[in-house]
C-alpha cells in the first residue's frame, strides 16, 4: 500500500477503476479523473447564509497541505455512492419515546438513500452490536429495533473508534452519524486514541446530541497524563473537526428524523476534491486547509491525514 | 586428510550421542516468533499500510497468524473494521510473502456444529478451512501453517461424542487428510487448551492422530496459566517439549492475556506467563521451538480490541510486549547472554 494515503486515497485511486453507478440520484457524469498512486482526495462542505454552495469548480477552491499551496486535479459533486453507518446509544439515559423518534429517523434515512447508497445500524450501550450491515436486507434495520431497549451504560469511543477504523471501500463515501446524549463510561478506548483513529481514517463524523452536553469530563475512565480530562463538549467538537463533520444539538420538542436527514443532505452536497501532495514531505502527519475564493463562504473539511 | 577424516568422524559420533532418546534434541526452528494480533484491533491494518511503525517487532516475527474469521465474507462481527476486503486492500497477504515472513491460518477443526450425525458437518468444516486458504491464495498469500484451533475443547462434549477423545480423532483424522489432499505441502498442526487438557490427554491425542496416519506437524500450548502450579506447569511443558521432539515435532506455546480491559492489563498476563517460560526453560537454546504471540480476549464492550498494536515503542502495545518479551526470553535484556531474564 505503498501508494495510498490515509485520506480517500483507496477512494481516490478506485474512482479511476470504479464506473459511478447512474443509479445515484443527482450524479455528474462520471469524471476524465486520472489520479497516479499517491492522490490524496478530502471532503468538504461549503455552505453560504448556511445553505449548500452548488456549481464550484477546481479554480474556486485553494488547497494548503501543511501550509503549501497544491494543484488540485479534480472535483467531484454528489458523484460518489454513499455508506452511512447509524451508531446510536441505547444506554439507560435514552428513554423508549427517544427510542420511537431513532426508529423513524433511521426509517426516513434509508428512505433518502439512493439506490446505490447503504446503510449500516449500530447499537450500543455497555455492548456494541452490529444490528444490521450494509448488506442486510432492507427489514433488518426494521427487525433489529425490535429488539433494542434502553439499558446499560455507554461504550461510545469503542462503538466510533471501530467504524472510523473500517476502511471505506474503493469509489466510495462514508458517513458516520452518531447519535448520543452524554458520557462514556465503558470504552477501552480513550479519547486520545479515538483522535488518533479519526485521523488516519477517511469516514466524516456527524455527532447528534440529544441535548445539550455538560461540562463534564469526557470518560470518567479517560486520562491523559499531566493534562486535564477534555470535556464531552469539546470531545465531540474535536472528533467532528478532525473527519470534517458537524455537532448538531437537537433542540427540545425537534424532530430527530429532519436532523438525521440534515446530516445526510450536508454529506451528500459536499465537494470531494483531489490532488497529488508536492512540496512537502511524504510522511507522517498532515494539515489541509481547504478555502473557497468567493466572498461570504464557509468551508468544513478535514483538518489533516496520516502519510500511508 | 586421514586426520581430518578421523576428526570429523569424531564430531559426528559425539553429536549422534547428544542426540540420545533420553535427551532428545530440540530442532532449531527457523519459525520461532508467531504473532496473531487481535482479530479486531483498531491498528492491525497499520501493520500492512505503515510497516516502518513496527521494524524492530517485525524483525523477529517469522510466522504471522490470521484467524479463519479474517478470510470469511459476510465478516463476522469479531474482526470489527479488519474485513477480507480491507486486509486484501491493504495488501496484508501479499505483502507477509515479500517481507519473507511466513503465513500461519487459526481454523476450527472440530466444533460442536459441525459434529453432525452425518458426514455433512465435518465436510463443512473441510470445506470453511479450503475456502480460507483460497481466500488467501487469491489475495497473493503464501499459507505455511494451519493451526487445528483445539479440537478437543469441543470434542469433549456430546454433541461430537465425548469425553472419550477417540471420536475427536476420527473427525480431526477426517479433516486432516482431506486438507492434506488439497494442499500437500501445508504444515497442519495441533493447538490444543492446557490444562484444560492433562499432558497424559495431549500426548494421547497426538498419538491417536498419529494411528491415523495423520501426525501433526506441530503442537501449540494454549495455556491458562492463572489456573496451574508453577511447578506443574514447568514438569508438564518440559514433558510435552520432549514428547513433541521425540517425534520430531516442533513445540510451541501461545503467550496470550486474558484481561481485555486495558493494554497494560493484557500486558501482566503475558508477562506472567513469559517468566513461567523463563523459570522453566531457562535458556534460548532450551526454549520452545515456536513461541506464539496472541490475542483472542473479548472486552466487556463485546469487542475484540485488545491489545493495541502500535506504537511498539509504546509500553504495553502488542508489538511493544513481543519485543520486550522475546529480549527477555533470549535473556537479551542487558547483554546478549541465551539465559532466560525472569522479571
Amino acid at each position: 500500500m505503498r501508494c495510498h494515503r490515509t485520506l480517500f486515497v483507496a477512494l481516490a485511486a478506485a474512482t479511476l477503476a470504479v464506473k459511478p453507478s447512474s443509479a445515484v440520484p443527482q450524479q455528474e457524469p462520471a469524471a476524465t479523473f486520472r489520479a497516479g498512486a499517491d492522490v490524496v482526495s478530502v471532503e468538504a462542505s461549503v455552505r453560504r447564509d448556511k445553505r449548500p454552495v452548488s456549481g464550484l469548480k477546481i479554480g474556486d477552491f485553494q488547497l494548503l497541505d501543511n501550509g503549501v499551496a497544491q494543484q488540485i486535479s479534480d472535483v467531484s459533486y454528489e458523484r460518489l455512492p454513499i455508506d452511512v453507518t447509524v451508531v446510536l446509544d441505547v444506554s439507560a439515559s435514552v428513554t423508549g419515546s427517544v427510542l420511537d423518534q431513532l426508529r423513524q429517523s433511521v426509517r426516513q434515512l434509508k428512505a433518502d438513500l439512493g439506490s446505490s447508497d447503504r446503510l449500516k445500524l449500530v447499537a450500543f450501550n455497555m455492548q456494541v452490536r452490529r444490528l444490521a450491515d450494509f448488506e442486510a436486507p432492507a427489514s433488518a434495520t426494521d427487525t433489529a429495533f425490535a429488539s433494542l431497549s434502553g439499558r446499560g451504560s455507554s461504550a461510545i469511543f469503542d462503538s466510533v473508534a471501530v467504524q472510523l477504523a473500517s476502511p471505506t471501500p474503493p469509489g466510495r463515501r462514508h458517513l458516520i452519524v452518531l447519535f448520543t446524549d452524554g458520557q462514556d463510561s465503558s470504552s477501552i478506548t480513550d479519547p486520545d486514541m479515538l483522535f488518533d483513529v479519526a485521523k488516519r481514517t477517511t469516514s466524516t463524523v456527524d455527532i447528534v446530541l440529544a441535548s445539550a452536553v455538560a461540562e463534564r469530563s469526557a470518560s470518567p475512565f479517560a486520562r491523559s497524563p499531566g493534562r486535564p480530562p477534555i470535556t464531552i463538549g469539546r470531545m465531540y467538537d474535536q472528533l467532528a473537526r478532525e473527519t470534517g463533520g458537524m455537532v448538531v444539538t437537537s433542540a427540545p420538542g425537534e424532530n430527530l428524523a429532519s436532523t438525521f436527514r440534515r446530516t445526510l443532505a450536508d454529506f451528500r452536497s459536499s465537494y470531494v476534491l483531489y490532488f497529488t501532495p508536492q512540496g512537502v514531505a511524504r510522511t507522517g502527519s498532515h494539515t489541509i486547509d481547504v478555502r473557497v475564493k468567493q466572498e461570504g463562504t464557509e468551508v468544513r473539511a478535514r483538518r489533516g491525514y496520516i502519510w500511508k | 586428510m586421514r586426520v581430518l577424516a578421523v576428526i570429523l568422524a569424531a564430531c559426528l559420533t559425539a553429536l549422534v550421542a547428544t542426540s540420545s532418546p533420553a535427551s532428545p534434541t530440540l530442532p532449531v526452528s527457523s519459525d520461532r516468533i508467531w504473532f496473531s494480533p487481535g482479530p479486531g484491533t483498531l491498528d492491525y491494518l497499520r501493520l500492512f499500510e505503515n510497516p516502518e511503525e513496527w521494524t524492530r517487532a517485525r524483525s523477529v516475527v517469522t510466522v504471522f497468524k490470521f484467524y479463519a474469521q479474517h478470510t470469511q465474507t459476510p465478516p463476522p462481527a469479531i474482526v470489527g473494521p479488519n474485513t477480507y476486503d480491507a486486509l486484501v486492500r491493504a495488501g496484508a497477504f501479499r505483502k507477509l510473502t515479500t517481507w519473507k515472513i511466513k503465513t500461519a491460518l487459526e481454523a476450527g477443526s472440530v466444533k460442536e456444529f459441525w459434529c453432525t450425525p452425518d458426514a455433512s458437518g465435518m465436510e463443512a468444516s473441510i470445506k470453511s478451512t479450503l475456502d480460507a486458504v483460497t481466500a488467501i491464495e487469491t489475495a497473493g498469500g503464501q499459507l505455511s501453517y494451519l493451526a487445528m484451533d483445539e479440537p478437543w475443547v469441543s470434542g469433549r462434549s456430546k454433541v461430537c461424542d465425548g469425553p472419550a477423545l477417540e471420536p475427536t480423532a476420527d473427525r480431526v483424522a477426517v479433516y486432516m487428510s482431506a486438507v492434506r489432499r488439497a494442499r500437500p505441502t501445508l504444515k497442519i498442526g495441533l493447538i490444543e487448551a492446557y490444562p484444560f487438557s492433562s499432558a497424559d490427554a495431549i500426548e494421547t491425542m497426538v498419538q491417536l492422530l498419529r494411528a491415523r496416519g495423520v501426525p501433526p506437524a506441530f503442537l501449540h500450548m494454549d495455556v491458562d496459566w492463572h489456573s496451574l502450579q508453577p511447578d506443574v506447569f514447568s514438569r508438564d511443558m518440559k514433558r510435552l517439549q520432549a514428547f513433541a521432539a521425540s517425534l520430531n515435532m516442533p513445540f510451541g506455546i501461545i503467550i496470550v492475556g486474558y484481561n481485555g480491559e486495558a493494554n497494560a492489563l493484557y500486558a501482566f498476563d503475558d508477562g506472567g506467563l513469559a517468566n513461567l517460560i523463563a523459570d522453566t526453560f531457562q535458556s534460548w537454546d532450551a526454549m520452545p521451538e515456536h513461541i506464539i504471540f496472541q490475542s483472542w480476549v473479548v472486552t466487556t464492550t463485546g469487542l475484540f480490541i485488545t491489545p493495541s498494536n502500535l506504537p511498539e515503542g509504546q509500553l504495553y502495545t502488542h508489538t511493544n510486549t513481543l519485543w520486550d518479551l522475546f529480549r527477555r526470553l533470549r535473556g537479551a535484556t542487558g547483554g546478549p547472554t541465551g539465559k532466560a531474564v525472569p522479571r
